[in-house]
């Protein structure tokens, strides 16, 4: 097996053009390195973009969050805890795995990863996220989150490519709040069982003016909830919206989840509805 | 006492902290090749063919090893004694495989990656048969063969006349699921053979060093000199280190191949190729008189072997026995039955079926409180032992037993009544949450005895520079052994524990022993190693006494010298009279003592805990947890204390989240991404309250055991909590998020 371990995007495009069909990308490692010892993936070589100084940035301006492929959940999960309409993000990265897990992992290897339960895929697709894909040519093409998860592990990433960074449009959500929540099989260290980000718009009056909703660890892929985003708009966020939402969310739970686990996702969405709301609100205030 | 009682670090504290210890795995000998292991991929049948071409290809590969070129014979993993007559049920490698992971064939190459890369290559041809798994599956005898019975074993008892009426019946139903031990070091075997000699030697984590050399002994047809076997550093057992797979492989292997070889299982085989306590269900029929008192428990129980049949057999006896170490039992009627399914194989865990013995027997204590309409700690008041009691069952006196004491010290220090009416006025008030308290008790023994006989054997050297060197066959499973020895010969000899060496086993060097099981260790071994020093005291002094020309009866010890009541100025150093005793009278200063035990007293606690529970998503959080022990004197306080806070950790997974899940293709729970262990940090400060006045009169300074017994009331505690806080009679284990959702809904549904 040959190793790649570029230090500028060029000599990253030039392994990813060397590499050949069955080469892979490792990030943080923190699944695929599992993948690895079991046997389970073979790759002919592996490309560790982890020198490349660009990747590991988190730039925030005016209008854009643009986070590198190398950027880790803890790093994330600091920079953005403070930064309401991005605290969502900060949430799900800071409840991924343990301290040390943290501390490895990034955002695009989980989304490139693709598991249905992993916690930045909902994230993603709460901030309609870019992500920037890198060919063998030196090629940057952006792909939107909505076509980019295709199925369990499986994502329109092709052999050869690589995805240097995701993007999120800041305008479009400044003046925003956010949360994001998971139930998972205990309290720390867990993966997800649902996963929720919202994002909420609310003006002067106190009035939800747009609204976004996503689960994760629902389907096979990321779903948006239009449906409860629509039953929000014009509302006061409180009791009576809420229960709507909650019966709205539950229905979705239900009829995207696997049998085995209807009874208890459909049932516990309702609590996690509540936590969600319940940060939103602690934030708002 | 200047030692014993006060807490000390245990004496590889700072090692493992460091990272530095060496465990089996760290082991390195020239020319050792690494094992890796095949295993079936089918949960019944028989191994047909094995194609091993491609992995005998692989460069490094040494040889593939498989049913059809390793010896017929068999053995029992459970055996441990040379005594028991136990039938001979496993191969090294199996020809007809029980279960998803069964051995079929292991890979010895160069490097573990070798050996990893070709045991995947390793084709195995099967003929299938039909499987079971689950009780259901099993009773039905859905994987029995031509002329099998699905009851392995059925073992019936009864003790006591049945009442004659006036009595208040209470059902109740506890079934558990397989679950795994969790130590943190995965089993491991280095195995080195001589050829030229004829020599084996084994280093591995065990329980039991004399165990395994009567079975590889027999197994492998050598004489028992020819085999030796040194305990390594443990990082943990639980009982999952007291059954023998690895080591008879990696034995074989090592005299297949005459040289040194290395197993070392994968976290995902140590959860499903190794050991797993056997899943359990129990309905039991309780009568309880008006005010509480227990008048018969009539119990009738399945246990699931899982794919062989181990020490299950002894087992159910076992849960017999231990139903009289705790209440005062009038009438027992008890029947239970092995069953074997195609699931890992069933054996020790902590408790060693007290435990199993305490979540049925609780919960009927439960019911009966709610149906009688009495507070559950004032129900087992009235039941509990007392001193100047004896077991009913072995008839041993139990001493001076404090579990009556237990309950009322724990009533008050945890604010059990208050915490009753907080909880009333919280439920009330709440619409999400609910809250709940829990008590369990739990009884277990400090020894084999009287079931089987109980002996040991200690030896004790006086160095030339004063220091002391003891041996005994102590194998420390990480909870501080070694440490606790170390404090009693300081104490006898009344000298620095830091001046004192001692071993582990090792089969070459250290006495005859049954292994470090059945809380015998510091009862029994505690005390051996009591009789040693003070044998070695009485030398010391006898020498003194001759060399120095000082009235023997005025001797004594003190700070590690020799003094004199007569004669205050006489201050003679142990070194002093070591060296003495070297020069003039050409003699070594030693000792040695065996000890058997003929009492066995009682030694119980009780739990209680506060806990919420999530009603709309299920979860449990465990809000405060109290553990009160009758332990008698303590040895080493602070490693007492963290085994029962351990203890608790491990019975708030077993009662909420814990569960090998076996699918309907056989294949089980294999990471424990997927196994819930309770963390830290979902664990509330565990208060642990030590009543040390019920000495015990055997025990080393009156010591009773503590490394079980704290283990057998935590999950039932917790259990308690839950339904409590619920209103509910749950009784099938783990009460995860999913059963009490589930239980929640079902219940709104009826309430409609």
């Amino acid at each position: 097996m040959n190793w790649y371990t570029p230090v500028t995007m060029e000599e990253l495009a030039a392994a990813l053009a060397q590499g050949g069909e069955s080469s892979r990308v490792i990030a943080g490692g923190t699944d695929y390195t599992i993948h690895l010892r079991q046997g389970k993936a073979n790759p002919g070589a592996l490309i560790y973009p982890g020198r490349i100084p660009a990747l590991r940035e988190i730039m925030l301006t005016e209008d854009s969050l643009r986070i590198g492929a190398m950027a880790t959940m803890a790093e994330l999960s600091l920079a953005l805890a403070a930064v309401p309409e991005f605290a969502a993000i900060a949430d799900a990265a800071g409840g991924v795995g343990s301290p040390q897990i943290r501390s490895k992992a990034t955002l695009v290897g989980n989304l490139c990863n693709a598991s249905p339960a992993g916690d930045m895929l909902p994230i993603a697709k709460l901030y309609d996220m870019v992500l920037e894909v890198l060919d063998g040519n030196g090629r940057l093409t952006d792909v939107s989150v909505s076509d980019f998860f295709l199925g369990p592990g499986k994502t329109a990433l092709q052999p050869g490519q690589a995805v240097t960074a995701v993007r999120a449009n800041r305008t479009a959500v400044t003046g925003w709040v956010s949360a994001f929540h998971k139930i998972g099989f205990r309290s720390y260290v867990s993966i997800a069982r649902i996963g929720m980000g919202v994002l909420l718009h609310i003006d002067a009056a106190g009035v939800i003016s747009d609204a976004r909703l996503t689960l994760g660890a629902v389907a096979n892929v990321p779903i948006r909830v239009y449906a409860a985003e629509r039953l929000m708009q014009g509302k006061p966020l409180d009791r009576a919206m809420l229960e709507k939402v909650t019966a709205v969310v539950s229905r979705t739970v239900h009829d995207n989840c696997r049998p085995a686990n209807r009874l208890y996702k459909t049932e516990a969405a309702r609590g996690l509805c509540a936590d969600v709301f319940a940060q939103l609100e602690k934030r708002m205030s | 006492m200047k030692t014993v009682g006060v807490t000390r670090p245990i004496h590889d504290a700072a090692g493992k902290a460091s990272g530095n210890t060496k465990y089996a795995a760290d082991v390195m000998l020239p020319n050792m090749a690494h094992v890796c292991l095949v295993h079936s991929a089918i949960p019944h049948g028989y191994v047909r063919a094995v194609h091993a071409e491609t992995a005998l290809a692989v460069p490094g590969v040494l040889g593939v090893f498989h049913c059809f070129n390793t010896t017929q014979r068999k053995y029992n993993r459970y055996r441990s004694r040379f005594s028991q007559e136990l039938p001979l049920e496993e191969r090294a490698f199996a020809d007809y495989v029980r279960f998803v992971g069964d051995r079929v064939a292991a890979v010895a190459a160069v490097s573990r990656e070798a050996a990893e890369r070709a045991a995947r290559l390793v084709e195995v041809e099967y003929e299938e048969l039909p499987y079971a798994v689950g009780f259901d599956d099993a009773l039905e005898g859905k994987n029995c063969l031509q002329g099998q019975s699905p009851t392995i074993k059925e073992f019936a008892a009864e003790f006591g006349t049945p009442p004659e009426g006036g009595c208040v019946d209470v059902e109740s139903f506890t079934q558990f699921p397989p679950i795994h031990h969790a130590t943190m070091e995965p089993h491991a075997c280095v195995a080195d053979y001589d050829p030229y000699q004829d020599q084996l030697v084994i280093y591995s984590p065990n329980q039991s060093v004399h165990g395994i050399r009567v079975v590889l002994a027999d197994y492998l047809q050598m004489p028992y000199h020819k085999v030796r076997v040194v305990k390594a550093t443990m990082g943990g057992s639980f009982g999952a280190k007291q059954e023998w797979f690895t080591e008879p492989v990696a034995a074989l292997i090592a005299k297949q191949l005459c040289r040194p070889v290395k197993l070392v299982y994968s976290r995902a085989e140590a959860m499903t190729c190794a050991v797993v306590r056997g899943a359990v269900r129990a309905s039991v029929h309780g009568k309880y008189a008006p005010n509480g008192t227990l008048r018969s428990l009539d119990v009738d129980l399945v246990l699931d072997a899982g794919a062989y049949v181990g020490n299950a057999c002894d087992y159910i006896a076992s849960i017999y026995g231990k139903l009289f170490r705790c209440y005062r039992m009038e009438h027992v009627r008890y029947r239970a039955r092995v069953i074997s399914s195609n699931t890992p194989v069933s054996g020790a865990y902590r408790g060693w079926s007290a435990p199993e013995a305490a979540l049925f027997t609780e919960r009927n204590l439960d019911a009966a409180a709610a149906k009688l309409g009495m507070d559950r700690i004032d129900l087992r008041l009235k039941n509990t032992l007392m001193p100047e009691d004896i077991d009913r069952k072995s008839s041993l006196p139990v001493e001076d037993i404090r579990i009556h004491e237990a309950l009322l010290r724990g009533r008050e220090l945890f604010f059990w009544d208050r915490l009753c009416e907080e909880d009333a006025v919280f439920n009330a008030s709440n619409n999400r949450y609910r809250r709940g308290i829990g008590v369990a008790c739990g009884g277990h023994g400090n020894t084999y005895y009287p079931r089987h006989g109980d002996f040991g054997e200690g030896r004790a050297f006086l160095n030339e520079d004063g220091t002391v060197q003891l041996v005994l066959t102590v194998h420390d499973h990480g909870c501080g052994t070694v440490t606790a020895m170390k404090m009693i010969a300081a104490e006898v000899l009344d000298m620095p524990d830091g001046d004192i060496y001692l071993g582990e086993g090792d089969t070459a060097v250290t006495p005859v022993d049954f292994g470090c099981f059945a809380s015998r260790t510091t009862f029994v071994l505690g005390r051996t190693i009591h009789d040693s020093a003070l044998a070695l005291r009485d030398t010391i002094l006898d020498r003194a006494s001759e060399l120095f020309d000082l009235p023997r009866q005025d001797l004594y010890v003190e700070n590690a010298a020799v003094r004199s009541k007569s004669e205050p100025g006489v201050c003679i150093s142990y070194r002093e009279v070591a060296q003495t005793t070297m020069l003039k009278r050409r003699r070594n200063i030693t000792a040695a003592a065996q000890f058997a035990n003929v009492t066995n007293p009682g030694v119980t606690g009780a739990h209680f805990t506060h806990v919420e529970v999530d009603t709309w998503t299920g979860f449990t959080r465990v809000l405060d947890y109290l553990a009160v022990h009758d332990i008698g004197q303590p040895i080493n306080p602070g490693m007492c204390i963290a085994q029962i806070q351990g203890a608790a950790q491990m019975g708030c997974g077993a009662a909420l989240r814990e569960e090998l899940v076996v699918g309907k293709d056989g294949r089980c729970t294999a990471s424990l991404s997927k196994y819930h262990l309770f963390l830290a940090p979902d664990l509330p400060n565990i208060r642990v309250e030590l009543l040390t006045e019920g000495r015990s009169q055997e025990g080393p300074f009156g010591a009773k055991s503590i490394g079980e017994v704290s283990f057998v009331p935590s999950a039932p505690a917790v259990c308690s909590a839950v339904n409590d806080a619920l209103g509910s009679e749950l009784g099938v284990l783990p009460f995860t998020p999913d059963r009490i959702l589930t239980y929640l809904a079902k219940e709104k549904e009826e309430s409609l």
